[in-house]
């Protein structure tokens, strides 16, 4: 499933300017909030969750991320610490490129800046999507945002086409919304035909 | 400035003016020109279902208004209306995209320009989340406060209604109120003839 990064430097030119893969382990971390930003990653294989954790403990998901993507890139550019987690959710294996050299691949590479600008845009779009959501008190209308989100880049727009990847404690973290919430919500937007199941999976 | 306005005006940026309160795009429209405020105040909003307001952002003299949006093919997630009376250099997008071929420089820019938007977006996004209305205010100020020179506590006069404030967090202006004189017993704010000094 695509989300919400779409950044991707081509392998020979990220291994041209000395890239490392590397490998981590299921619920290893591959940053940490207060960490500072200093390598360009972007995923081989596997999946990499970016979270937050409030004061209170509650977890806040920014994004999950699949083979290809980029992520934690725009700290780079602001000399600050990383404002939330990276997390391996498989096994993972990941290019790292020192903050320098990523620079210099865009120096070398105009196309790539230009290419981060539209990646950086399709986040902001996502986050403007989703305050406009999370302002709502109504969970069905953060639920149903989110969704329509996603399902925003395919191809196919029938109803009940799209499968979404994501379990229902993934969708409470990422509208802020309790479980037992999400699970009630659904159930109500069956009934509405608004969603159908297919063995605990969610059409979208 | 996010652009220098002498490479905008090279490329054939045009300037308009706007009286307060007039529409420059509105949700839904097709993006088809890149914005940067000469003079003036801007702020982009949406509406709900109910019609109730939620502010995505306050832009004033040298920043770009929804700019991200040119990188996509999609239309606006949000009106782009005058508070003041504005004078607003446009761009149209062709030439927008031109501009960063031919200026890498400032095509770094942008990248910066957008990774500071996205940062706040994020942390603002995080504390939406968040039960705690002080968290909330909290964050904003801090925001708002980070492009402000000055880091002395109460040296930053915060340049919003309670009301703004309200639609930029989700929370109710009664909340709001209530909240901001808690933060003021707890020395985190000075309110000043109903000025909030952060």
């Amino acid at each position: 499933m695509k989300t919400i990064s779409c950044m991707k430097i081509d392998e020979k030119i990220l291994t041209s300017f000395g890239a490392e893969i590397k490998n981590y382990k299921p619920k290893e971390f591959i940053f940490q909030e207060g960490d500072m930003a200093l390598h360009y990653y972007q995923t081989i294989a596997g999946t990499v969750k970016i979270n937050h954790y409030s004061e209170d403990g509650k977890e806040f998901i920014h994004n999950i991320l699949g083979e290809n993507q980029s992520f934690g890139d725009s700290p780079l550019f602001l000399e600050k610490e990383y404002p939330m987690n990276a997390v391996a959710l498989s096994p993972c294996a990941i290019y790292k490129l020192p903050k320098g050299r990523f620079f210099q691949i865009l120096e070398d590479h105009p196309e790539t800046s230009i290419e981060l600008n539209n990646c950086f845009s399709h986040r902001l779009h996502y986050q403007m999507l989703m305050m406009q959501n999370m302002a709502s008190q109504n969970p069905m209308m953060r639920i149903k945002g989110l969704m329509d989100y996603l399902k925003s880049f395919q191809e196919k727009i029938d109803p009940f086409t799209f499968h979404i990847q994501l379990t229902r404690q993934q969708i409470a973290d990422l509208t802020g919304l309790r479980v037992e919430t999400i699970i009630r919500t659904l159930k109500k937007m069956e009934k509405e035909n608004a969603l159908r199941f297919n063995n605990k999976q969610i059409l979208y | 400035m996010v652009i220098s306005e002498k490479i905008l005006y090279s490329m054939g940026a045009d300037v308009k003016q706007y009286d307060p309160t007039e529409i420059i795009f509105s949700e839904g429209d097709s993006p088809s020109f890149y914005y940067q405020i000469i003079t003036g105040e801007v702020k982009l909003n949406n509406y709900n279902e109910d019609g109730k307001e939620t502010i995505q952002n306050l832009l004033t003299d040298g920043e770009s208004i929804g700019e991200s949006l040119l990188f996509m093919d999609k239309p606006y997630p949000i009106n782009a209306v005058t508070t003041t009376s504005c004078n607003i250099l446009k761009l149209p997008k062709n030439l927008f995209m031109d501009l960063l071929k031919q200026y890498p420089d400032t095509c770094f820019d942008m990248n910066t320009h957008l990774s500071q938007n996205l940062y706040y977006k994020q942390l603002m996004a995080q504390t939406m989340s968040s039960q705690n209305p002080a968290v909330k205010l909290k964050t904003l100020m801090d925001y708002l406060k980070s492009f402000h020179n000055e880091d002395k506590p109460f040296s930053f006069k915060i340049p919003l209604t309670r009301q703004q404030m309200a639609s930029l967090t989700g929370l109710c202006v009664e909340t709001v109120i209530r909240s901001l004189k808690k933060m003021e017993r707890d020395n985190m704010v000075q309110i000043e003839n109903r000025k909030i000094l952060y």
